[in-house]
């Protein structure tokens, strides 16, 4: 794929609410992406709409503007305005207040967006997640800006669970109404793009995330006795149950170790649970920066999550050579790790922990088992290589034509 | 004509438009040059009349004919603007190092020696080449008067070049690498003035650094003119500059908003009575004051202690020019 030469040096926002020293998979792919295209020649610029004043966490490369429509702090006076916003907006689905809960919420980011994208021009918007795809979505332009968005979850995570983003019935109603105003709709699998109901499957395309290979020479042999995983400390990724199960493999396995990274809110709970059961051998590490090297030394990674958009996790794990256990009905992680050729899929039915218990004890017992598996795992990932994604990118971005679309009814 | 890529050291880039008496000042300012690389120079015409063009030719076969450095002519169509023009030199660019120059200014004999010198000793402290444009102390000529002025590039360099009094955003004082230059992105051809100040902004928000040689001698001169620039233009263009970069001036205090808004009439205000328009100057102060109020009074207070005190008033500071 070649991109004309004159689409070099355009400007191209990414927009995202919150970006401050957070860690998350939507954020890395971001900045990462941001970064890539500023190498390409490319004028970038990260948007985003909060009021904490610090840096992201993963690095910008110079070249990179980094905007927040918000001052870095709240001043005295908007304190009790705010208070009295949040009162206004945990009415968010009483009749009548629903609609002014939701502008509160939502109001001054889509408003400042549509001032800063009329100032600056950009030839391309991209908005990662629903906050900052509601924001782009509304913003007012006078001018032709291609709008695309660019969705981290499994569909019926980012549209129906209530859970999740902003509680409202009217949210959610309003989010999936909005996309019809993006020109391009990036999802991370196909199968994700059958969720889209037909007038807007037109508009989506495939857009995996970048996975760089890892040189063979630095996937470590022998690996150390480690079984790693890798993850915000929040329910979903069910790091619980992995736990447990640890609790019940430890005595048969001593001379090995877990390994948790990541942090979140469940973190001192989950600490509890492992002096609770007395492990010496399970350990919270917290976050890390070098992430990648414990990918290339550990033996397995455990990623027992509920569901996962297209996890980095697990594809980073799959490039430096490491086998992957995790569930068969979590998404994303279904479609990277294949049964038997780079990693192990538990049943979902049936007893989740005895279900991981049984197979993560059999792989750690299985040295040879281990190897071969771990050796299949550079070559799936091979097809999401930065290049070849960076590549769709911009065909995303400045191409006619979408990628990933054989018949979708174009 | 194409030259071989990578086959020199240092490309200056050069717009002309109608002025090819100043584009042979600026030529003969670089063959005088004491650096002793190998410099391709690239001049873009942006559509000067033929008679004009004619003559920037000769100066250029002139310039070819004494045989010290390589140069390239390319020429617009049709007048595009200094933006545009200048984005087509940005995709000229093929040497490792990149100057710039405008037709009309020239540099004096040491200035690339001094800013090379400069530049390695800032790798030699460990510094990155790539994130650095070396800028450095010019001579203002005007109506016959001529000054120098220092770059100051300390502190804050968004705030000090938004602010223009101690770091002025001028394009022809600049050396860098090539890769440097690209952090600073592209010129926005919405901007026919004061592209250049935008074009700093974007490089030191994109995490690059402008660093000057010390010394108070000027290495180039700059020939300052405010005849037949139309100030509603110019103010339209520093609002524009303000309004793309309004999350950037989110993290200073308000005062500084203020201060810039005023600042855009006021530049107004001295092109327009430069240009015998004292009825528009007054309404460009008038919308400064009522659109900046605080600094407005700020101001006011100013002058009025400065008055009691007897002492005279402050000279009007050097206003970030809009030369571009």
């Amino acid at each position: 794929m070649t991109v004309p030469a004159r689409v070099q040096g355009r400007r191209i926002l990414l927009i995202i609410q919150k970006l401050a020293e957070r860690s998350g998979g939507a954020e890395r792919v971001l900045v990462e992406t941001a970064n890539a295209l500023a190498r390409r020649g490319y004028q970038v610029e990260i948007v985003t709409c909060e009021y904490r004043g610090r840096p992201p966490f993963y690095p910008v490369v110079p070249g990179v503007i980094l905007s927040n429509l918000r001052k870095p702090e709240r001043s005295r006076w908007q304190r009790p305005v705010d208070r009295a916003r949040r009162l206004v907006e945990r009415a968010h689905d009483v009749p009548g207040l629903d609609r002014l809960a939701w502008l509160s919420r939502h109001g001054a980011f889509w408003r400042r967006l549509g001032t800063h994208i009329e100032a600056t021009r950009p030839a391309a918007a991209v908005a990662f997640m629903p906050p900052a795809i509601t924001a782009l979505a509304l913003a007012r332009t006078t001018y032709p800006v291609r709008r695309v968005a660019s969705m981290h979850n499994a569909p019926e995570q980012d549209f129906l669970n209530p859970s999740r983003w902003d509680p409202s019935r009217l949210d959610r109603r309003r989010r999936l109404e909005l996309m019809s105003r993006m020109d391009r709709i990036a999802v991370l699998l196909p199968e994700y793009r059958d969720w889209y109901p037909p007038h807007l499957r037109r508009a989506v395309a495939v857009l995996p995330n970048a996975v760089t290979p890892v040189p063979l020479h630095l996937r470590a042999k022998p690996r150390d006795k480690v079984v790693l995983s890798v993850g915000r400390l929040a329910s979903v990724k069910r790091h619980g149950l992995l736990i447990d199960a640890w609790t019940r493999l430890a005595p048969s396995f001593p001379d090995w170790e877990l390994k948790i990274f990541g942090d979140g809110p469940l973190r001192s709970e989950l600490q509890s649970r492992i002096d609770a059961a007395g492990l010496t051998t399970a350990h919270l590490m917290g976050h890390s920066g070098e992430i990648a090297e414990q990918y290339q030394s550990a033996a397995i990674l455990a990623h027992p999550a509920e569901f996962e958009g297209f996890p980095l996790a697990v594809t980073e794990a799959l490039a430096s050579g490491l086998p992957v256990i995790g569930f068969a009905d979590c998404s994303g992680l279904n479609r990277l790790v294949r049964d038997g050729e780079n990693g192990v899929l538990l049943p979902d039915q049936g007893d989740r922990l005895d279900n991981l218990t049984t197979a993560l004890g059999s792989l750690m017992a299985d040295a040879p088992r281990r190897e071969a598996l771990g050796a299949a795992g550079p070559a799936s990932v091979e097809p999401y290589a930065p290049e070849v994604i960076l590549d769709q990118w911009e065909e995303l971005l400045f191409g006619d034509d979408l990628p990933g679309l054989p018949d979708a009814g174009r | 004509m194409q030259m071989k890529a990578m086959s020199h050291d240092l490309d200056v880039l050069i717009p002309h438009y109608r002025d090819p008496a100043g584009l042979r000042s600026s030529l003969d300012s670089i063959t005088q040059q004491t650096w002793g690389g190998r410099i391709r120079v690239v001049v873009v015409d942006d559509g000067s009349p033929e008679e004009s063009f004619a003559e920037a030719e000769v100066e250029c076969e002139h310039f070819r004919a004494l045989g010290r450095h390589d140069l390239v002519l390319l020429r617009n169509d049709r007048n595009l603007g200094r933006p545009r023009t200048r984005n087509r030199l940005i995709d000229a660019i093929q040497s490792p190092y990149v100057a710039w120059l405008d037709a009309g200014d020239i540099w004096y004999p040491e200035k690339l020696t001094r800013q090379f010198e400069h530049l390695a000793n800032l790798c030699l402290n460990g510094r990155d080449p790539n994130r650095i444009w070396v800028t450095c102390a010019y001579d203002w000529s005007q109506a016959d008067k001529t000054r120098t002025l220092t770059q100051d590039t300390r502190g804050d360099q968004l705030r000090s070049l938004l602010i223009g009094s101690n770091l002025r955003a001028y394009l022809w004082t600049l050396l860098g690498t090539a890769e440097a230059f690209r952090i600073a992105g592209r010129f926005d051809e919405r901007l026919p003035r004061l592209q250049d100040l935008d074009y700093f902004i974007n490089f030191v928000r994109a995490g690059g650094q402008i660093s000057s040689p010390r010394g108070r001698e000027g290495l180039c001169c700059y020939f300052k003119s405010h005849l037949g620039r139309n100030a509603a233009e110019i103010h339209a263009c520093y609002k524009l500059i303000l309004a793309k970069n309004a999350p950037a001036l989110k993290r200073y205090p308000p005062s500084l908003a203020s201060e810039l808004h005023y600042k855009a009439a006021r530049l107004a205000s001295q092109f327009a009575k430069s240009n015998d328009r004292p009825y528009a100057a007054t309404l460009f102060l008038l919308r400064g004051a009522l659109g900046s109020p605080r600094h407005t009074a700020r101001m006011v207070v100013g002058l009025a202690r400065r008055r009691l005190k007897g002492a005279p008033a402050k000279p009007a500071s050097l206003q970030q020019d809009a030369q571009s």
